[in-house]
């Protein structure tokens, strides 16, 4: 529907040509505000949605790469020679170019890893937490391994267990986040 | 001139393009948006996609690494020299070679566990020098693309896997029994020396063992390790259970549970050092209690007796005839182990007597006698039913196997000095009253006993000195020791079995050799890799 304003001279005007009263327009302009509310309100959903959608498959595929590189490491290496429940572990692979590899967390917000003497290299942003936790190297009963994260022993870690959370805001609110967590990748050194 | 205000609805036909317009816009929109999401989440679903074949691929080759270490493996667990036949069967197990210039190397192809998972690929290369170096194994893992749908196919995922072996014998670290210990005997004393180290042993100049000279334990051994030749302070008393209790036992080394367990001791009971024991300190010194006790148990199967080459099957335990010579230094003379020197006897009606090895120890009568053969280049396997009457054994490399075990209550069993046998026993084992195992040969390695895989529930026990020295790998029997009275009895070697009893007064000798140069019984990895 499309409005008009007309200036006409007086006279004798023609039924199609009658005006909208007062009432008829401030009701015309509600729905029609209504409507276009309805419509920017969908629109910023849409936004928000594809944003969220992008940012986890981002976080997402973040997370799987250095989950997989993670766990390749653990697996090939020798030993955990140094660990902390959060933060930092290096591990020891007799057998690669490079004997140690270290995963890091900043503590706010990037996880690196630096392999042997080289530079950190970045693996994952945006990361709320890194956590490591340690187990024995020799099953108990039930084949139930023994956490020894409180008390760290290189000698006898042979599995480890790791999770992290990656989490994105939009709009100041996070609504987007990423959560990890291992299953104990066992060193099979 | 008079002006109205008429703002007029215009319902005109060419305007109603207009509608259209915004349709067509809404729907683009709407087009647009469908269009991203669903590309994100074909994104999120093919990275899924990726890493579920990633991780399977990783699958595939460690069912390939496991394939090959059980076949080159197939011999394990078996007697001794058999390890390294694996190759023999390749052909029959469906594994295909390829020679090189250095080199046999057997492989699989395509190998499929799960037809919708995946295969692998696998190669062995053969390059053993010895017993201790093993093959070298590489794993070739594919998974197929687990995504259903055409545009997304990224294509199987491959990961590879290289292993290297070596030839491992089981550990023999002191007193291992799986089930539980039980050391109600008083004064029980555990300790170590080195029959291969001249400064932890009574080193001998005439007695060999294969050729190889070897010491003795002596209680004359000092508990000073400033002090030499003295005991060393490394026998491990462990257990696969959560609990051992030591009571008043003084244990010069280590004591060992699973994961989690502990060990009680009583306040006269010591675990250490030699200068902690020694000293008569109570309890368990820092560092000697352990919870990492992680030992798979298992008999051995018996030897194949043709794999001496000449062998077609078991040989009966012979009662020589006429002349026989005893007492010799068995030299291998060219490849062939000869009895120089000596002494020779005549057989007495069926019977010969014969000197009890050792400085007037007397002499006894035998029925039974092994000595040397032409064919002693390698094993020589008899069998028996029950072993049980007077047995004097005076040849290396003799295996005996008793299909009804050993039951000695009066009887004597004879091994000559520099003479060694190894006995498979599918029965139980009872050394009791005046019965005794002569190992005049004082050295563990001469004589072993192993029970058979396959036969469960068994029993070895002795009472008194009925065994003084051995090597007793015997994972399915309880075992236990009977001393009884206010006599101390001692036995030096090794001990593996299910379970311990300890009556009476009772020391135990483990000689270090046994975790130092045991033949090779199965191969390990000492390397795994995942390569590009």
């Amino acid at each position: 529907m499309k409005l008009s304003i007309l200036f006409r001279a007086s006279g004798r005007r023609s039924r199609c040509a009658e005006g909208m009263t007062l009432v008829e327009l401030l009701v015309a302009m509600g729905a029609g505000l209504i409507v276009l509310g309805a419509f920017v309100g969908v629109t910023l959903n849409v936004n928000t949605m594809v944003k969220s959608a992008g940012n986890y498959g981002d976080l997402d595929a973040l997370s799987r790469n250095t989950l997989d590189m993670m766990s390749r490491d653990i697996r090939n290496a020798s030993a955990v020679s140094t660990g902390s429940t959060t933060g930092a572990m290096t591990l020891t692979n007799n057998y690669s170019g490079a004997t140690t590899i270290t995963y890091s967390w900043d503590g706010s917000n990037v996880v690196t890893r630096t392999y042997g003497s080289g530079s950190p290299q970045m693996v994952l942003t945006n990361c709320d937490y890194l956590s490591f936790e340690y187990f024995m190297r020799v099953p108990g009963n039930n084949l139930q391994f023994t956490d020894i994260t409180n008390a760290f022993s290189p000698s006898e870690i042979k599995l480890v267990s790791v999770s992290w959370r990656c989490s994105r805001s939009i709009l100041g609110a996070k609504l987007n986040t990423e959560s990890v967590q291992t299953a104990t990748v066992c060193l099979r050194n | 001139m008079n002006f109205r205000l008429s703002i007029q609805s215009q319902t005109n036909q060419h305007r109603r393009g207009a509608a259209l317009l915004l349709a067509v816009l809404f729907f683009a929109f709407t087009a647009v948006f469908l269009a991203t999401y669903l590309y994100l989440c074909r994104s999120e679903y093919s990275s899924v996609s990726r890493s579920q074949t990633w991780n399977n691929s990783m699958v595939m080759a460690e069912a390939g690494v496991e394939d090959a270490l059980a076949f080159i493996n197939q011999n394990a667990n078996g007697a001794v020299g058999t390890l390294g036949n694996w190759t023999s069967t390749a052909s029959s197990n469906g594994w295909s070679t390829i020679s090189t210039s250095n080199s046999v190397v057997y492989y699989v192809s395509h190998r499929t566990p799960d037809s919708s998972l995946g295969f692998y690929s696998v190669y062995i290369t053969n390059s053993v020098n010895g017993s201790t170096n093993g093959p070298t194994i590489l794993s070739i893992g594919t998974s197929y693309w687990s995504g259903n749908m055409a545009t997304l196919m990224a294509g199987n995922i491959t990961r590879k896997i290289l292993v290297t072996t070596s030839g491992y014998s089981q550990g023999s670290e002191g007193i291992i029994a799986y089930a539980g210990m039980n050391f109600n005997g008083n004064n029980v004393t555990m300790d170590s020396f080195n029959s291969a180290d001249p400064n932890h042993s009574i080193w001998q100049t005439t007695m060999t063992y294969h050729g190889a000279a070897y010491g003795l334990y002596s209680d004359s051994l000092s508990y000073n390790s400033n002090n030499l030749p003295s005991h060393t302070s490394d026998v491990m008393v462990a257990t696969d259970g959560s609990v051992i209790n030591v009571g008043n036992a003084n244990v010069y080394g280590f004591v060992d549970t699973a994961p989690g367990g502990n060990a009680s001791i009583n306040k006269n009971g010591s675990v250490g050092d030699l200068k902690w024991v020694s000293a008569g300190t109570s309890g368990i010194e820092s560092g000697h209690e352990r919870d990492d006790m992680n030992q798979i148990f298992y008999s051995k199967s018996l030897p194949n007796p043709a794999a001496n080459g000449w062998q077609s099957g078991w040989l009966n335990i012979p009662t020589p005839t006429n002349v026989i010579r005893i007492g010799g230094a068995w030299t291998n003379n060219a490849g062939v182990w000869q009895n120089v020197g000596g002494r020779l006897y005549t057989n007495l009606g069926g019977t010969y007597t014969l000197p009890t090895p050792g400085t007037n120890a007397g002499t006894a009568t035998y029925s039974m006698v092994i000595t040397n053969r032409v064919q002693n280049t390698n094993w020589v396997y008899y069998s028996i039913g029950q072993l049980s009457g007077n047995i004097f054994v005076d040849a290396p490399y003799v295996v005996i196997y008793c299909t009804n075990g050993m039951s000695y209550s009066s009887g004597v069993f004879t091994l000559n000095t520099n003479a060694d046998v190894t006995i498979y026993t599918t029965g139980n084992v009872s050394i009791t009253g005046t019965g005794v195992i002569n190992n005049g040969a004082e050295y563990a390695k001469a004589f072993s006993i192993y029970d058979v895989a396959g036969y469960t529930n068994l029993s070895l026990s002795f009472s008194g000195n009925g065994i003084g020295s051995g090597y007793l790998y015997v994972p399915s029997s309880a075992t236990s020791f009977n001393g009884g009275g206010k006599s101390n009895y001692g036995f030096v070697g090794c001990l593996f079995c299910n379970s311990i009893s300890i009556n009476g007064h009772y020391t135990f000798h483990f000689d270090e050799v046994f975790d130092q140069t045991s033949a090779a019984d199965q191969y390990l990895p000492t390397m795994w890799q995942e390569v590009q």
